[in-house]
């Protein structure tokens, strides 16, 4: 178990990225509701995905209010698909 | 964490990603509903003065809701899949399309209703297929059918009557079965 991507198998991470993996982009709102984590915890574990450039966070406003969107970057995906193959070998699937 | 439960995530927020977010269904039924009887009006004002202005006010009024509630739902969904880009650029083509054929054949004295149900069918197939909605794949062929009747079978005086068919076989009926799928 010790070989799988530390950095994916979290899983708050692992839903985050899973979830991107899916669609091109998600907005934080919509992170928040699928995940069911909190803002502060959400926070955390996008900056960490962000700087393992994992997802690109792109902030802007939507009228008044902060519109935060994410999407998954080539490495991320890339590292997703690796993630998901060895977790497959490891369980024998 | 176990693998397991890492193959449970994986899944499950899979699975959340392929739900079909958008509610679309409200596009088809607004246009259907304005179309439908502005085709029936156009048949019975034939001949009469500004009978034509029925077009332009009704794509003015679907334009408008159309806009305010596609604002409304991108605030609503907070997600965009490759399905929805596609399904945007490709009515986003019918649109402009559209008005350069309505330009083209009113230009040259033909009637536009063969071109806008060829395109409207177009669409609408592609749309069915992305979305896996069958009712819509059928609708598509059926606008097209439309289209070719009105290409050479019938003459013009009858095109806005097979259009308002053609409408609301292919946007109402699907539109309402797409409806209640979204409300399940």
């Amino acid at each position: 178990m010790s070989k799988l991507n530390p950095l994916l198998h979290q899983e708050l991470r692992l839903s985050i990225v899973s979830f991107l993996a899916g669609v091109e982009t998600a907005d934080f709102k919509k992170l928040m509701e699928v995940t069911q984590a909190t803002k502060g915890n959400l926070s955390v574990q996008i900056s960490k995905l962000q700087k393992a450039e994992y997802i690109t966070i792109a902030k802007s406003f939507k009228g008044s209010y902060p519109h935060t969107n994410c999407a998954l970057t080539p490495k991320g995906e890339k590292d997703f698909e690796i993630y998901l193959k060895e977790l497959k070998e490891l369980l024998n699937i | 964490m176990e693998p397991t439960k890492s193959i449970e995530i994986i899944e499950g927020m899979l699975l959340e990603s392929k739900k079909s977010l958008h509610r679309n269904s409200f596009y088809f039924l607004v246009w259907g509903f304005l179309l439908v009887p502005a085709g029936i009006a156009e048949y019975y004002l034939q001949g009469k003065p500004l009978f034509m202005m029925i077009w332009p006010i009704v794509g003015m009024v679907g334009g408008v809701i159309s806009m305010l509630y596609g604002r409304k739902e991108s605030k609503r969904v907070g997600a965009e899949t490759t399905g929805d880009r596609v399904t945007s650029y490709t009515w986003g083509a019918f649109l402009v399309t559209m008005f350069i054929g309505i330009g083209y054949t009113t230009y040259n004295g033909l009637s536009p209703h063969t071109i806008i149900l060829l395109l409207a069918g177009m669409a609408t197939f592609i749309s069915g297929g992305i979305s896996k909605f069958t009712p819509f794949v059928i609708g598509g062929i059926l606008l097209q059918v439309a289209g070719i009747i009105c290409a050479f079978v019938l003459e013009p005086s009858y095109h806005s009557l097979v259009f308002s068919a053609g409408i609301f076989v292919g946007y109402v009926i699907p539109g309402i079965l797409l409806r209640r799928s979204e409300n399940v």
